[in-house]
């Protein structure tokens, strides 16, 4: 079976924001560290919610798929005339 | 491009900067003063009273809070720090004190005649104790940094209901012999280090003020 990338985009960032907020929010930052730590936590978040958005946002280059999804509508839309 | 993908971006951009702002307003927005401003009391205290009732040389009537030249005689005056989150403190110095902001986000350094007070905030590793960070980590330090460093005594007590624990040591600077204690209070966060810093033949008169200041601090708004 194989994944599609976009289901790994989304799993990997939502391991960046995870990561991002345990930073920011549970980690025992060292003293003097805190601007270090807000940095980190800040890019490991907006990297994961880009990553999200990307995910969200992936539109399929297989032509087959995008056919099959507008026959489907346009199936529906039939039906709902039918009807 | 549909609404759908519309609404996705709006989302994710309204998330990145809420994100953005809540990251960066905390260190920007800091307010906390520079290393040796003046920091003026909010209060004065009523430890004094309790503090000259253990003073077998009591002064006259009236004459409570005036300086006498004996550390026991002086009035107390509140301070508090709120320059990190989850470690804001009140502690009282004695009103004679003239007090600056340490170096370090939550110290105060408080220089009186009889002797130097400090308070500061210690970050103390989640994977260990105040106790066994004091003998593993702060006392070797010492013992490096400080002629002739001596441990007097270590013993654990109580200061507002946190646990604390006490070390005075003796050492050698280019004249004489200092004596100072370290009242290490353990925090929700972080742990205060309230320190004083005298002579040694000073110490020991000074020994109900140096209680009273430990015994004046408090964790604010913790739990």
């Amino acid at each position: 079976m194989r994944m599609e990338g976009r289901y790994l985009v989304a799993i990997l960032s939502l391991l960046l924001i995870f990561g991002g907020v345990y930073f920011k929010t549970l980690y025992d930052v060292p003293d003097g560290q805190e601007r270090l730590n807000a940095w980190v936590s800040w890019v490991l978040v907006v990297f994961g919610i880009v990553g999200i958005m990307i995910s969200a946002l992936w539109k399929s280059r297989n032509p087959l798929e995008s056919r099959h999804k507008n026959i489907t509508h346009d199936d529906d839309s039939s039906f709902e005339r039918d009807a | 491009m549909d609404k759908s993908r519309i609404l996705i971006l709006a989302v994710g951009i309204s998330a990145l900067v809420a994100f953005s702002v809540y990251t960066f307003s905390e260190i920007f927005s800091s307010n906390v003063p520079g290393g040796g401003t003046q920091i003026q009391p909010i209060g004065s205290s009523s430890l004094t009273s309790t503090l000259t009732k253990t003073n077998s040389s009591l002064p006259p009537k009236g004459e409570t809070n005036a300086p006498h030249g004996n550390a026991t005689d002086t009035a107390l005056s509140i301070f508090e720090n709120r320059d990190k989150p989850e470690n804001h403190y009140s502690i009282q110095f004695p009103s004679d004190a003239t007090v600056v902001h340490g170096d370090r986000a939550g110290s105060y350094l408080a220089s009186t005649k009889y002797g130097t007070f400090t308070s500061a905030l210690e970050d103390i590793p989640d994977n260990t104790s105040v106790q066994l960070y004091v003998l593993t980590h702060d006392e070797p330090k010492l013992k490096s940094s400080l002629d002739n460093y001596t441990r007097v005594s270590i013993d654990e007590n109580t200061v507002s209901g946190h646990r604390a624990w006490n070390l005075i040591y003796t050492w050698q600077n280019a004249t004489s012999t200092m004596k100072s204690a370290r009242t290490y209070v353990e925090g929700r966060d972080q742990a205060m280090v309230i320190e004083y810093t005298a002579l040694s033949e000073v110490f020991a008169k000074n020994n109900p003020t140096i209680k009273s200041v430990a015994n004046s601090f408090q964790w604010i708004d913790a739990a």
